[in-house]
């Protein structure tokens, strides 16, 4: 019995040291994204998934992290050689990218669905099923310098200029003071019957886009919130738009691909997927690469949509793909991380991971990094030898 | 998670009695008849398990499959990362043999997946489309349980639910197949019957046809009003809320009652306005059975009188499926039973809404049953009402519609070998030959033999259309054998029947949504006319001509299948406002269904690398006499369930010195492959002991040794089961310094006989026998040797529906050397009586008690929420007995009254309450006792 008590108080201390090792993010540096750091959810405010830094397959995993809890499909984000990794459990974990050693973790939301937001010292977070559902977090003192709440956020925030965009599940797209945490200006889709938003937003800096469940994709002036335009699909929207020169890029559940004009909404050109898209895509100044539910994955010109190739997959695409210099990553519920030739669709590799593939790989520095539904995050490097 | 035929409307019924006694003292048995060879057909996400002679299906199947895979992948944007394993019958027959599941399979149920395993097992009925609709049902099941264990698991939230079945069975049926003539048959009559179940109090018909269909609703006005998206976002948000119904609320923005507004009222919007132009069948036509459920009517006139008018109907109106009479003369009489099913081997299982009847001109009635292993055909004489003859075709496992030739030596029947493929046959009763008339995949169903005898008139799938499930009309030539359309387009044609001359074909059809009776003349001239006869909101079946210018046929109205009748069918043929031209295009193929060819190979049976688990469980518990103890279970068994492995181990020490002695284990090995079903294993128990003999005692008892055992079952509901064992035991005396050691090997033979029918409580209907012969031995030391006699006969009489009155006759007799006691008292046997007070080497018992509804359901409702207790039963008793060893003393008896509520369907409270009548019935008890347990009714 004195042993059993023994064990049951050892148990108490072990937990309690656990949880106050764990319990606050605080870092010791002050974090200051480049340029080439990847700080929001498809890289920029364009949402692209594009990335310069070309990493040449084949590829090696270095190592693996377990984050213990499920991801959304907006992946991570990377500075300043530390990989934020927020999971479905609402922990957000700050990993080392060199070591893929845990440097801290806390539990926020009851999700964190999309990738946190990086600026200079903080993160923006968005969350799930909180009162306060996003805020700027002070990684240095471990404590939140605003907090708001904008609606149930399963989505990224995005972060441009001076302002947060978040869209949430009560269907409203908010603009937040990115200093202050003050609400800039609202957007709501309908007076009733409001749809939920799962697309996060995009902007070209003058106008902001998203898609919504109702099936529209909406346009509202970046500055006040004013709406501009509507384009209607059959379905919902929960692929995210990409914006590159005056075309917006977005799949549709009614299995359609679309590109539209980001100044007045109109349709350049659309292409049938025959399957529902809930993917969003990765594109290059002249490429659109898009996956469907299908397992099939289409390069298209981003002029007139034409296809230039394609490539099938065991399996369905969940989210999207990310261009790394003449690469192609792009991760399959099939379990294979694929790297294909970005000019021909050629399967220049692949990779068999543990589990399901359901968010985007993400390059930073010389790692690339993969999300695993068995809740591990593997870095992969271009060799062995070239990290040394 | 099963997928239901039409007929589990009756089936869900009386499934129960099915279920439980199998793992009671009695119990029916799972035959396995038949010895399977199996074969795994691999593709690139099954392992397809088939057995030789159902080559074909299987491909045909593992094509459904990958498609179906392709499917739900998309839909449910998910995929499984495991190989799931189908398993595959060629025949609802061999289904029912399957050991993946314990219990018995009744005839409605279409297929399951069974998640432990994530086995899907499903049988061939004989429609390609409907084998591809009940894969991609049960593919659902597995898509969806893969799909909320990925989203948990990403959420780290224990996964101890699943959506309630409504759901889980709507999205099955919403994503398998399209909303069709049965489930508008449903909806509507629900509707304009004024039953319709609001979702918000949808577990009141938990588990029912009714309860599919109106969650396959649910789900598709899901689908149209909010989006399709939201059937995956109810999945994708399950995590978020701890009851389903507040994922509802999150999800769609509405909860369970504002719901119900909306989609009640649009389908009331759907279906009043049919009463513009349609009828309930009770409003316009003439009931002649409407109690039950009742199918496949058939008229007969004898040749030679001219006032006798009988209709003969398949028809379940007491649990078990029997054949009835009616004359037609004075339809206002209740039916005659003529036949009674489902209690003797000969009768085993009549195929309720399956197989039409037909009489021959000399009186002759034909109908199928299994029997053993097979269907069989019986010929059964009217006029002597006895069976004269019973066909049963070797090369024929499943039997369909049988019709006899007008001159009553021939009989076409539509059947089905092990290829699963129905086909028609004749067979010559004179020749005793059987000839096959068609022989493909297509399915061809209710034969009707023509007046003149040149052809017969059938429903088959082979057409265009056939590839969506769709039935049209045909006629074999019997001269040329030339099959040649009646019927042609997108609709269902089914159950054709000819007019005495021969001039007019009956059918059902279900033209315009609804299935009605449709009417046209048998000319060569093309292209022909066909009439609409009846304009039934709901559906009416299997039409047949009566005598003159009547027709009988079943209609369902009200939830159940009613037989009516309908006069002056020719005048209704003239005045019909709907009539339909019959268009054929003959140059359009048939339908060919696609195949894979997969990997094939051959395993062996026992899957000797392939066990897994079934059950582990540990457990610790604490007895305030016995101390602590902790264990283990698990079982193993092979992904067909033929092959089980028990182990069990936990030690009940007390102290640390006790910690090697007293471990107990057993493991036995249970072999369900073959008819004779075995099993054997050993064991070793050892720990304290209290032993309820006079006086009681604790005692510390060690006991090693090993055990084989067989059952061969005779049929359905006999089986002779016999267990040999021998162990050594070592029995320590506590507080004393006595102890007797001793080498046991004990026989036992016993005969099983049970067919009885099951209420919420006990048995209703049938009888239950047993009685067991043993012997035991102590072969080194000699301290015990006695032999036992166990007889115990249950008997039921059904007074009414819900009602009967049930006998029990208890003799047990034990004598030799240190033989042991029985006890008894209590609500289980002498009630009025302690629990177990009654202790003696002989036995006897006798009980007689009535058993009826008592109260059905009481809510007892408070503000926040509401109690419901249904299907409280009541009982009143008297019981006899008394237990001795070698004096007899006296008869005790008691009689009283009780009640019994059934809990959840596994649990049955009792309360009793009487007198005691002691001293050899002299002496009545003063005051009433009382007595409160649990446990079904004997």
């Amino acid at each position: 019995m004195k042993k059993f008590k023994l064990y049951i108080f050892m148990m108490c201390i072990m937990v309690t040291l656990n949880s106050l090792s764990c319990s606050v993010i605080k870092v010791t540096k002050q974090i200051k994204p480049r340029a080439t750091d990847w700080v929001q959810y498809g890289g920029s405010h364009l949402r692209t998934n594009y990335s310069k830094i070309g990493l040449k397959p084949p590829l090696v995993p270095v190592w693996e992290y377990d984050a213990e809890a499920g991801f959304g499909p907006y992946s991570v984000t990377a500075a300043d050689s530390i990989l934020f990794v927020g999971n479905l459990r609402g922990d957000l974990h700050l990993v080392d990218i060199q070591s893929g050693k845990k440097i801290k973790k806390q539990k926020f939301g009851t999700a964190i669905s999309g990738s946190v937001a990086l600026t200079t010292g903080s993160v923006y977070i968005a969350m799930l099923n909180n009162s306060k559902t996003l805020g700027k977090f002070d990684l240095l003192n471990g404590k939140f310098e605003w907090t708001i709440n904008a609606g149930q956020i399963e989505t990224a925030p995005l972060l441009y200029d001076k302002q947060v965009f978040v869209t949430s599940l009560e269907g409203k797209l908010s603009a937040i003071n990115a200093r202050t945490g003050i609400l800039n200006w609202e957007f709501v889709a309908a007076k009733k019957n409001v749809k939920p938003m799962r697309s996060a937003p995009a902007t070209d800096g003058n106008t902001v886009v998203v898609g919504s469940d109702d099936g529209n994709l909406y346009a509202v002036d970046i500055d006040n919130g004013n709406f501009k335009w509507k384009f209607t699909t059959e379905k919902s929207i929960f692929s995210s738009p990409s914006i590159v020169g005056n075309a917006v890029v977005f799949g549709s559940l009614d299995g359609y691909l679309y590109c539209v004009n980001i100044a007045d909404g109109n349709l350049i050109w659309k292409k049938n997927f025959s399957a529902p898209i809930f993917s969003s895509q990765a594109v290059s100044d002249s490429f659109v690469y898009a996956g469907s539910s299908d397992g099939m994955l289409r390069c298209l010109d981003i002029k007139d949509g034409t296809e230039k190739w394609s490539f099938k997959a065991q399996s369905n695409f969940y989210a999207a793909s990310l261009i790394s210099g003449n690469i192609l990553y792009i991760g399959s519920l099939d379990k294979k991380l694929y790297a294909l030739d970005i000019h021909t669709g050629n399967l220049v590799w692949s990779y068999l991971m543990k589990s399901r593939i359901k968010s985007t790989p993400v390059v930073w520095g010389g790692y690339l990094f993969v999300l695993t539904d068995n809740q591990i995050v593997t870095a992969f490097v271009e060799s062995i030898a070239d990290r040394k | 998670m099963k997928k239901f035929y039409f007929i589990f409307l009756l089936l869900s019924a009386f499934c129960n009695e099915l279920l439980y006694s199998q793992f009671f003292y009695f119990g029916r048995n799972k035959v396995q008849y038949t010895q399977f060879d199996w074969h795994v057909l691999e593709t690139e996400h099954f392992d397809i398990y088939y057995y030789n002679g159902m080559e074909e299906l299987a491909e045909k199947g593992a094509y459904f499959a990958e498609q179906s895979y392709k499917n739900l992948e998309q839909k449910f944007n998910h995929n499984v990362l495991t190989r799931i394993p189908l398993i595959f019958y060629s025949t609802h027959l061999h289904f029912q043999q399957t050991n993946v599941t314990p219990g018995f399979i009744p005839e409605g149920v279409g297929g399951f997946f069974e998640f432990i395993k994530g086995r899907v097992v499903i049988p061939f009925n004989g429609s390609l489309e409907q084998f591809r609709h009940v894969i991609e049902h049960e593919l659902v099941h597995v898509f969806m349980y893969s799909k909320i264990n990925s989203v948990m698991r990403d959420h780290r939230v224990f996964t101890d639910r699943l959506p309630p079945l409504w759901f889980v069975e709507g999205i099955a049926e919403y994503w398998s197949t399209d909303w069709d003539s049965q489930a508008e048959m449903i909806l509507r009559d629900a509707v304009l019957n004024n039953y319709i179940v609001p979702l918000d109090d949808i577990e009141r018909i938990y588990g029912t046809f009714l309860m599919y269909k109106e969650g396959q609703s649910i789900v598709e006005f899901i689908a149209e009003k909010f989006g399709e998206e939201k059937i995956l976002l109810l999945m994708e948000n399950f995590w978020r809320e701890t009851s389903f119904e507040k994922v509802f609320k999150l999800t769609l923005g509405v909860d369970y009652e504002e719901f119900d507004k909306d989609w009640i009222y649009s389908l009331k919007k759907k279906y009043y306005p049919i009463l513009l132009d349609h009828d309930l069948a009770g409003n316009v036509t003439e009931e002649l059975v409407i109690k039950g459920f009742n199918s496949k009517p058939v008229f007969y006139k004898q040749q030679n009188a001219d006032t006798s008018r009988k209709m003969y109907f398949v028809a379940n109106h007491s649990g078990y499926t029997s054949i009835y009479e009616l004359d037609l003369n004075n339809p206002q009489k209740k039916p005659k039973l003529l036949i009674e099913g489902e209690r003797t081997d000969e009768f085993e299982a009549f195929h309720l809404f399956q197989n039409k009847l037909s009489i021959s001109k000399d009186g002759i009635l034909i109908f199928v049953t299994k029997s053993g292993e097979n269907d069989v055909l019986h010929l059964f004489d009217i006029a002597g009402k006895k069976i004269i003859e019973t066909l049963r075709f070797s090369e024929l496992v499943a039997l369909g519609s049988a019709s006899w030739s007008p001159d009553g030596k021939q009989i076409v029947i539509s059947a089905t070998g092990i290829t699963g493929s129905y086909d028609l046959y004749i067979w010559n009763l004179d020749e005793k030959v059987l000839k096959k008339l068609t022989n493909d995949i297509y399915d061809d169903r209710d034969p009707s033999w023509s007046p003149d005898g040149k052809m017969i008139a059938f429903s088959s799938d082979r057409t265009p259309f056939g590839k969506h499930g769709v039935y049209n009309l045909f006629s074999f030539n019997i001269e040329t054998s030339d099959i040649e359309y009646l019927t042609y387009g997108g609709n269902n044609y089914y159950s054709p029947d000819w007019s005495a001359d021969g001039k007019w074909l009956i059918f059902a059809s279900d033209i315009g949504g609804s299935r009605n009776i449709w009417m046209m003349q048998n000319e060569s001239k093309h292209p022909r006319e066909m009439v609409k006869i009846t304009s039934f909101t709901t559906a009416a079946f299997d039409p047949t001509f009566a005598d003159s210018s009547r027709i009988l046929f079943a209609v369902f109205e009200n939830y159940s299948f009613q037989i009516r009748t309908i006069e002056n069918v020719y005048a209704i043929y003239d005045s019909s406002s709907t009539r339909r031209t019959v268009n054929i295009i003959p140059f359009e193929e048939k339908w060919i269904p696609k195949s894979i060819i997969g990997v094939s190979e051959t395993k062996s049976l026992k899957y000797i690398d392939e066990y897994s688990l079934d059950i582990a469980q540990s457990q610790i518990s604490t007895d305030p006499v016995f101390g602590t103890s902790g264990g283990a279970f698990v079982a193993l068994s092979d992904l067909l369930g033929n092959e089980q492995y028990y182990f069990l181990i936990y030690n009940t020490a007390q102290s640390q010195s006790e910690l090697l002695n007293s471990f107990n284990f057993a493991i036995s090995r249970v072999s369900l492959t073959q008819r004779t079903n075995f099993g054997y294993g050993i064991f070793r128990f050892s720990g304290r002991r209290y032993d309820l003999t006079d006086p009681d005692y604790f005692y510390f008892e060690r006991v090693f040794g090993g055990y084989f055992a067989l059952s061969y079952p005779l049929s359905k509901f006999k089986r002779i089961e016999s267990v040999t064992s021998i162990s050594n035991s070592e029995k320590e005396i506590i507080e004393t310094i006595r102890g007797r050691k001793a080498l046991f090997l004990s026989n036992s033979i016993t005969f099983v006989h049970d067919n009885s029918l099951w209420g919420p409580s006990g048995p209703l209907d049938g009888s239950r026998f047993k009685i067991t012969f043993a012997y035991t031995s102590d072969i080194q030391y000699s301290n015990a040797n006695y032999y036992s006699f166990i007889f115990d006969y249950r008997y039921y009489i059904r007074l009414t529906q819900r009602s009967a009155y049930a006998m029990r006759y208890w003799l047990f007799y034990n004598g030799g050397q240190e033989a042991r006691r029985f006890f008894m008292g209590g609500n289980w046997d002498l009630r009025g009586y302690p629990r177990w007070s009654l202790r003696g080497q002989k036995l006897w018992l006798v009980s007689h008690e009535l058993r009826f509804p008592f109260i059905d359901q009481i809510t007892v409702k408070f503000p926040f929420f509401g109690l419901t207790f249904a299907g409280l039963r009541g009982a009143a008793f008297f019981d006899a007995g008394n237990a001795w060893d070698k004096v007899y003393t006296e008869t005790l008896a008691s009689y009283g009254a009780g009640l019994r509520l059934n809990l959840g369907g596994f649990l049955v409270l009792r309360y009793d309450f009487g007198k005691r009548i002691e001293n050899n019935l002299t002496t009545v008890q003063k005051d009433y006792f009382h007595q409160f347990f649990f446990g079904w009714d004997f």
